[in-house]
Order: C-alpha cells, then sequence, then structure tokens
C-alpha cells in the first residue's frame, strides 16, 4: 500500500468490484476482498483530505 | 500666433495656459477636418453621463511595441447610437483590445490636452481584423496538427498538485488560491506560483518562461493553471498569440485556462486543455474534480459492502434451497426402493409353484426329476404327480400320443 499511487488504487478498486459482482470471486476470499477493498478506500481518502508531507517538502524545493 | 512667439522671452515668459493656447489655435488651424483613423482600443470607459472615454494606440506590426498612444471622447449623444450599432454589426461589445477605424476630429485643450472627438465608427474594420488574426493563428495551429494536443491528454483523477503561472499581485490569483485551499469539502491542493507578468509587452515570452519551468518538474505536477488578474484589460490580444498557443498545445500536462474575459475566447483557450472563464471558475473545475473522486469512493466503499452482503445472501440462499431439497429428494429415492420393491415381491408371488398347482396346474416328476418331455417316460415307468393339496402315483401305459 505504501508505493502505491492512487491510480493504481483505484484500478485494483475496481478490480475487486467487478470480481465480486460478477460471482467469479470466491466465498471464501470475499472476506480478505472486503478487508483490501476498505484499505484502499481509506488510502484513497488519505490522498484527498490529508495533506503529504513529503509532498510539501518535494513542493517547497522546486523553484517557482 | 507670430506675434506671441515674438513678445516671448524670459522676461516676459508665458504662462502654461497662454501656451496651451497657443497649440490649441495651433492644432486647430492645422487639422481643420475630420480624418478616418485605425487604431486599437486600449481602454474603453463608460461614464455615469453617458460618455464614452476611450485610449487608442498603435503598435508595431513587427514588435508589437506601442508606437503611438491617444485619447479620445465619444459624447454621450453619439455613443448612445454607436455602442449598440457596433454591437449589432460585430456581435461585440464596443471594448478594450478592439482594432477600429474611427471618423475623428483633433481637439486640444489647455486643461486636458490632445484628445480626439469620436464622430463615427465603420465596424466592418474590427470584424475584419479579429477575425483575420485568430483564424490566421488557429489555421497554422491546426495546419501543424498541434491545435487539440493538450486537449486529449488525460485529465488527472486527483488533480492537487497545481503549477500556477499568473502574476503574484493579481487579484485574480489570490481569487483563485483562496477559493481552492479554502474549499468547503476540506480537499488537499499543492499550489505552486510561477511568475509571469499578465499585461504588457512581456505577457507570451513570460507564460513561455513559465511553462519552461514547469515542465523541469512536469512529474510532479498534475496540472497547469493559467490565472490573469484584475486590472486594465487592453492587452487580450497577448493571449492570440501563435508562439503562446503552440507552447501551451504541445505542454506535456492539462492546462487549464482562468483568464477572464468578456468577447470570444482567447486562442489560449482554444488550444488549453479546459478553459474557465474566471480565476474562481478554474478553481471550482479542479474542486469538482476531486468531489467526483470522492463520491466515487463512497460509491465504491458502499459497492463493495453490498455486493458482499448480496453475495453473502445468495449463499444462503442456495445452502438453504439444498437444505429444502435434502428431504424431499430423500422420500423420493425412498419411495422408489419401495416400489422397487413392491414389483420385486409381485413377481415372486407370481411365480410361486403353489400359486401355479392351485391354477389347476401339475408338476409330474419321475425318479424326482421332473418330465418335461415324453421323451422323458417311458411305458411302464412310474410317475409321481404332484397336485395342489397332494400327490399321486400312475404308471404310464403310452408315451406316444
Amino acid at each position: 500500500m505504501e508505493n502505491i499511487t492512487y491510480a493504481q488504487a483505484v484500478e485494483r478498486l475496481e478490480e475487486i468490484m467487478n470480481s465480486i459482482q460478477g460471482g467469479g470471486m470466491d466465498v471464501d476470499k470475499l472476506a480478505v476482498a472486503l478487508k483490501e477493498a476498505s484499505e484502499l478506500v481509506q488510502f484513497c481518502r488519505g490522498k484527498l483530505y490529508k495533506v503529504d508531507e513529503e509532498v510539501k517538502q518535494l513542493l517547497e524545493d522546486i523553484e517557482g | 500666433m507670430d506675434t506671441k512667439r515674438m513678445m516671448n522671452d524670459i522676461e516676459n515668459p508665458l504662462t502654461l495656459y497662454s501656451l496651451n493656447s497657443i497649440v490649441r489655435e495651433a492644432v486647430s488651424a492645422a487639422l481643420p477636418s475630420r480624418y478616418w483613423i485605425t487604431g486599437e482600443l486600449s481602454e474603453v470607459r463608460e461614464a455615469v453621463n453617458g460618455h464614452c472615454y476611450i485610449e487608442l494606440v498603435q503598435r508595431d506590426e513587427a514588435t508589437g511595441e506601442l508606437v503611438a498612444k491617444a485619447r479620445g471622447t465619444i459624447w454621450a449623444r453619439i455613443y448612445s447610437l454607436l455602442s449598440p450599432y457596433f454591437l449589432e454589426q460585430t456581435g461585440h461589445r464596443f471594448t478594450q483590445g478592439l482594432k477600429v477605424l474611427l471618423q475623428v476630429s483633433v481637439n486640444f485643450h489647455e486643461l486636458y490636452g490632445y484628445t480626439l472627438d469620436v464622430c463615427d465608427i465603420e465596424p466592418a474594420y474590427t470584424i475584419g481584423d479579429m477575425a483575420r488574426k485568430r483564424q490566421m493563428v488557429i489555421r497554422q495551429l491546426t495546419d501543424e496538427g498541434v491545435i487539440n494536443l493538450n486537449k486529449e491528454l488525460p485529465f488527472p483523477l486527483l488533480p492537487q498538485r497545481v503549477a500556477v503561472i499568473s502574476s503574484s499581485a493579481a487579484a485574480g490569483y489570490g481569487d483563485f488560491c483562496d477559493q481552492l485551499h479554502n474549499n468547503a469539502y476540506g480537499f488537499v491542493f499543492y499550489t505552486k506560483l510561477f511568475p509571469a507578468p499578465m499585461q504588457g509587452n512581456g505577457v507570451e515570452q513570460g507564460i513561455i518562461d513559465a511553462f519552461d519551468s514547469i515542465a523541469r518538474d512536469s512529474d510532479f505536477w498534475d496540472v497547469v493553471v493559467i490565472i490573469r488578474g484584475g486590472g486594465a484589460v487592453s492587452e487580450l490580444s497577448c493571449f492570440d498569440t501563435y508562439e503562446l498557443a503552440n507552447n501551451c498545445a504541445q505542454f506535456p500536462l492539462p492546462v487549464i485556462t482562468g483568464i477572464g474575459h468578456r468577447r470570444d475566447e482567447s486562442v489560449l483557450d482554444i488550444v488549453a486543455h479546459t478553459s474557465a472563464k474566471t480565476p474562481t471558475a478554474a478553481a471550482e473545475l479542479l474542486i469538482h474534480a476531486m468531489l467526483a473522486q470522492a463520491g466515487w469512493l463512497a460509491d465504491v466503499q458502499q459497492g463493495v459492502v453490498s455486493a458482499v452482503r448480496s453475495r453473502v445472501d445468495a449463499e444462503k440462499l442456495r445452502l438453504q434451497s439444498l437444505l429444502q431439497r435434502i428431504p424431499v429428494a430423500t422420500a423420493l429415492f425412498m419411495q422408489g426402493l419401495h416400489h422397487k420393491l413392491d414389483l420385486c415381491q409381485k413377481y415372486i408371488d407370481a411365480s410361486s409353484p403353489e400359486r401355479i398347482l392351485a391354477l389347476g396346474y401339475s408338476i409330474t416328476r419321475i425318479n424326482g426329476k421332473a418330465v418335461r418331455s415324453t421323451d422323458d417316460i417311458m411305458p411302464g415307468d412310474e410317475i409321481v404327480t404332484t397336485v395342489s393339496g397332494g400327490s399321486f402315483t400312475s404308471k404310464v401305459t403310452d408315451n406316444n400320443q
């Protein structure tokens, strides 16, 4: 989850969603998929609402 | 005039008013007619009394530098006719940035100096000039296949890291940042200003230089936003130049313009990925993109949970239906077995010797073996016949009947 980009997270979420909705997923794997999806959503939310200190630092380093 | 000039020496200086009076008379005498002139409106100000005050400029065609400038007045009685006529003919309000063909008379006033009184206008000139210039640039960009390049770039899912090209002093830049950073939803944006003049002769080169600076860290940025501040709007045509449009069209990141204008969109707006009417509209556009993602995330979260739930429900139903089918299937199976057993019993019963004997049939044996053919016995043999209820012995007299 650390090195994943927002776009990759979105792609993975779509994959999980399609797999569950399409009925192609094992019932045994549902709980794991649900947990992963929930973590991905939290990760994505973080990007929207939380200030990323690393980005902030990079921003300061760039010359305007 | 000569007399006045002769009377003037260091001992007898003229007042400024006297000098200006001389100039006024000279101007009036030298320029008695009305003149058709061309020029660019660099300022148009409508006063409450209905008069319209303008500034006309002329630029060097090669360099674009100003080479002439004059103030002018369109008196209310003329402006009230001229303004709607111009709008009707050109489709544009009589505003700054336009090239115009005007009929003027030349005035010099002791207090207000050199001004032109506008008597008439020829809108066809403006239409032709605007269209010609824009079309030339647009055609060139089209011919070179670059006009839609920036539009074809995918817009980032999260346009959070925003490189802003503007003038730090511009009110529009302040509005943009304020709108963006204080958005009602709490979305995080990272902005950095790449300063460029937004009016005057340095606009084109300034924006191109800013593009170059942003391009050095193009991986870092999500979008570029060009914001023009308030102030005089005389230099709109600087957003119509080929070089600027070409740089924008070929820029590797989506460019959003928020350069605020009243006339047709500039060529820069045409080649930009998205053009917003105002700086705050540009900020709104970014906020809406984030809002769309936030909405999508909420949908996905709900969608995944309900998809899992409906999947679990479906499995439950499947189990339930299996459980319901077990007793029915078992009963059916048992019923089948019973039926088979019954048939067997019936067959067995039907085949019993007692039943056959009871029907009147008999079994004849010789030496304990059943007689099946006349060949099995000979005259004189003793045979035992079993019938229902007992047996009797007989002697064979003939076996050839």
